[in-house]
């Protein structure tokens, strides 16, 4: 294998070159693109050089989502259409690469939501740490906001380190993780119940029907009040959390009926916001205090509670049939509490 | 199939599907597809991150089955058709970058054509599409469209101002708690309930004056049906079996007696005496009957594609491209953008 299309799209740069035993043949780059589509193809449609290829070396990040995979997508096309083989290289590394590093060096680039990816290198430009994403400012000072060259990626793919096949995402896709900014609270609607249904099969054992929510809603606005948490980031609203509470007047206790946020976008803090907004409500409403029952077993919901200020005040043996005991706690609620 | 015909490549990722169909001229020579659905139903919708991934995995297992199944090679071909929208941006990218980087590597044109046309052009696997009227409808479009050239001269008589009638047939499915994709589904539930049971609204119907009809006389609004039909359901929350196959049914009629009427009143006025029904919806079996009484009435000829060729395929584009091949369209610059908004008046 003597000479490469070299391309990589991890960074805002488009990256195209053409290099043969370490001699660049041919490169260009476009500044500024968040798609790359159009960029590649502007640059492939320009390269000289490109007809005896015989291999393709393309970044596979750390870098943004749709980048990484029009690069990638492409490359492994045109390698297709060939009947050449594919490389994928650290773009981390390839930058290291394009680099004479006299000492040891981090170098990071920008992953957006302060957030950044970095990794160690020694003065060969060989990187000895793994690489890591970190908020802004735990990342160690060194070189920011490089790219990778032609000349870069082609050292990188003669380093069998370097060489990887799969896409390096690092962050979990958006889908699991919608920034917390499109999660918006409103009030339950009938049309919800579908959704809410699935969510609710995969958190509890013993799953409210659609009877036994249709029942509660009933009670709305009267004597209940439901509200779910929904993430508005893709092309279609949906729910990941919901939560009700149960109500009689002034001065009696509020009852916690359900709550419950969507496996996958727990330990964000929705069920925080959602318990923080009913008791918000219960205040309003004016009551003395917030009562629930919590499964015995269920250790982070307990937790989350017991954060709160609730404590246990009694025990039901055997509330949950074949799931154990249910825990009665509470939260008296005092005036101070409006401004905490 | 003469052998002179140009072999192109058709390649479709506007939504969940990944679509790879081959065709020469105009015959069919494979039709592949991968969906990342199952992955979606657990989200009640499409999510496009979770798309474009899927879309990264399937994409060359797809070709390559296709490829087998043509019996044909890479090197093969003429040309490479892409859908470049409209559709999400994420899984549109991904099969931009795919069918660039084969056309590149094959030195072979590239067109980068608009997926709603592409949904009419299917039909020349099988027929001569032109003139027409297409009445698409799917999860993602519902429009009633002019054909005259599919190539250049396709006018929107009218779209919906709001859902697509897909789309309502999926929110009326989550609320009688059938599975994703309710359209299916409420079908099936719908066959066993009374159409005329419930009185159900049809929009954009009834017009003020003369202005209003011919403002929106070939437009669709589902909402005030939707919420209808969510309201009637919140009066009677205890529903028997046999009521909820009532309101399925009494819904599907709803949409499918507006669907058809205004479809029908598209070809009286413009003069044109065929139907396409194209798009995921096409599926529905009270569609395709209501639709064949009505125009074997108004003496119209339908034509309604293959299921597999009607929902969102590869085949689609690879005809739309073949049909800019053989008009003698110039191809498009390897530096091909996406468009997500891509409006149906310009077909690539
Ligand atoms: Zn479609």
């Amino acid at each position: 294998m003597r000479r490469a299309l070299t391309i990589d799209t991890s960074s805002a740069h488009t990256i195209v070159g053409v290099v043969e035993d370490g001699e660049i043949i041919w490169s260009g780059e476009i500044e500024g693109a968040t798609s790359h589509g159009g960029a590649l193809g502007e640059l492939v449609s320009r390269v000289e050089g490109v007809a005896e290829v015989d291999h393709v070396i393309v970044g596979i990040g750390p870098g943004p989502f749709t980048g990484l995979r029009v690069g990638i997508i492409f490359a492994q096309g045109f390698a297709k259409a060939r009947g050449i083989p594919w490389i994928g290289v650290v773009s981390l590394d390839a930058i290291a690469q394009s680099l004479k590093l006299s000492r040891d060096t981090v170098i990071s680039l920008d992953a957006r939501r302060k957030e950044r990816y970095w990794a160690r290198y020694d003065e060969k430009s060989q990187r000895i740490s793994e690489i890591s994403i970190s908020k802004v400012d735990q990342v160690p000072s060194g070189i920011v906001d490089a790219f990778p060259t032609p000349l870069g990626l082609f050292r990188a793919a003669n380093n069998p380190r370097s060489i990887r096949t799969e896409p390096l995402y690092l962050r979990k896709p958006d889908a699991a993780l919608a920034p917390l900014t499109s999660i918006h609270l409103r009030e339950l609607r009938t049309f919800d119940l579908g959704e809410i249904l699935s969510i609710e099969r995969g958190l509890f054992p013993d799953p409210w029907t659609l009877g036994q929510f249709k029942e509660e809603l009933h009670s709305v606005p009267r004597s209940r009040y439901y509200v779910v948490l929904e993430d508005q980031s893709g092309a279609q609203p949906r729910i990941v959390g919901y939560a009700g509470i149960a109500f009689t007047g002034g001065g009696e206790p509020v009852d916690i009926h359900t709550l419950g946020v969507a496996k996958e976008f727990q330990g964000r803090g929705l069920g925080q916001r959602l318990l923080d907004h009913l008791i918000e409500r219960a205040l309003t409403l004016g009551a003395s205090s917030v009562l629930l029952e919590v499964r015995d077993g269920n250790e982070p919901a307990r937790a989350l509670y017991a954060k709160n200020g609730f404590t246990e005040i009694s025990r039901r043996v055997g509330y949950y049939a074949r799931f154990g005991d249910a825990l009665v706690m509470e939260k008296p609620l005092h005036s101070t509490d409006v401004h905490q | 199939m003469k052998r002179n015909e140009p072999l192109v490549l058709g390649i479709e990722t506007s939504c969940d599907e990944t679509g790879i169909g081959i065709v020469r001229g105009r015959t069919l020579l494979a039709n592949e597809i991968a969906s990342s659905f199952a992955e979606h139903a657990r989200y009640g919708g499409v999510v496009p991150e979770v798309a474009a991934r899927a879309h990264v995995e399937a994409f060359y297992p797809t070709l390559d089955r296709a490829l087998m199944q043509a019996n044909v090679k890479l090197s093969d071909f003429d040309a490479i058709a892409v859908t470049r929208g409209p559709g999400l941006a994420g899984p549109l990218l991904v099969g931009t970058g795919g069918a660039t980087g084969l056309a590149a590597g094959l030195g072979i044109p590239i067109y980068g054509v608009n997926h709603l046309a592409a949904h009419i052009a299917v039909d020349a696997l099988e027929n001569e599409p032109e003139p027409t009227i297409a009445l698409l409808v799917s999860g993602g479009h519902s429009s009633i469209l002019e054909v005259r050239d599919i190539n250049n001269d396709i006018r929107e008589l009218g779209a919906t101002f709001d859902d697509a009638a897909g789309e309502a047939f999926d929110k009326i499915a989550r609320i009688l708690g059938l599975p994703f994709p309710g359209g299916p589904h409420l079908d099936r539930l719908a066959r066993e309930g009374d159409r005329e049971a419930i009185d159900f609204p049809r929009g954009l119907t009834l017009f003020a004056d003369e202005n209003e009809r011919a403002e929106k006389e070939f437009s669709f609004s589902f909402s005030g049906l939707k919420s209808a039909v969510a309201r009637w359901i919140e009066k009677n929350p205890e529903l028997t079996d046999r009521e909820r196959a009532n309101v399925a049914a009494s819904f599907q009629e709803a949409v499918v007696d507006v669907l058809t009427a205004k479809a029908i009143a598209a070809s009286a006025r413009t003069g044109i005496d065929r139907l396409l029904i194209a798009g995921g919806v096409a599926a529905n079996s009270r569609l395709r009957a209501l639709a064949g009484e009505r125009a074997a009435t108004a003496g119209i000829t339908l034509a309604i594609p293959a299921p597999e060729l009607c929902t969102d395929n590869g085949a689609m584009v690879a005809a739309l491209g073949a049909l800019a091949v053989e008009a003698g369209l110039a191809p498009d610059r390897l530096a091909l953008d996406v468009e997500p908004g891509l409006p149906v008046t310009s077909s690539n």
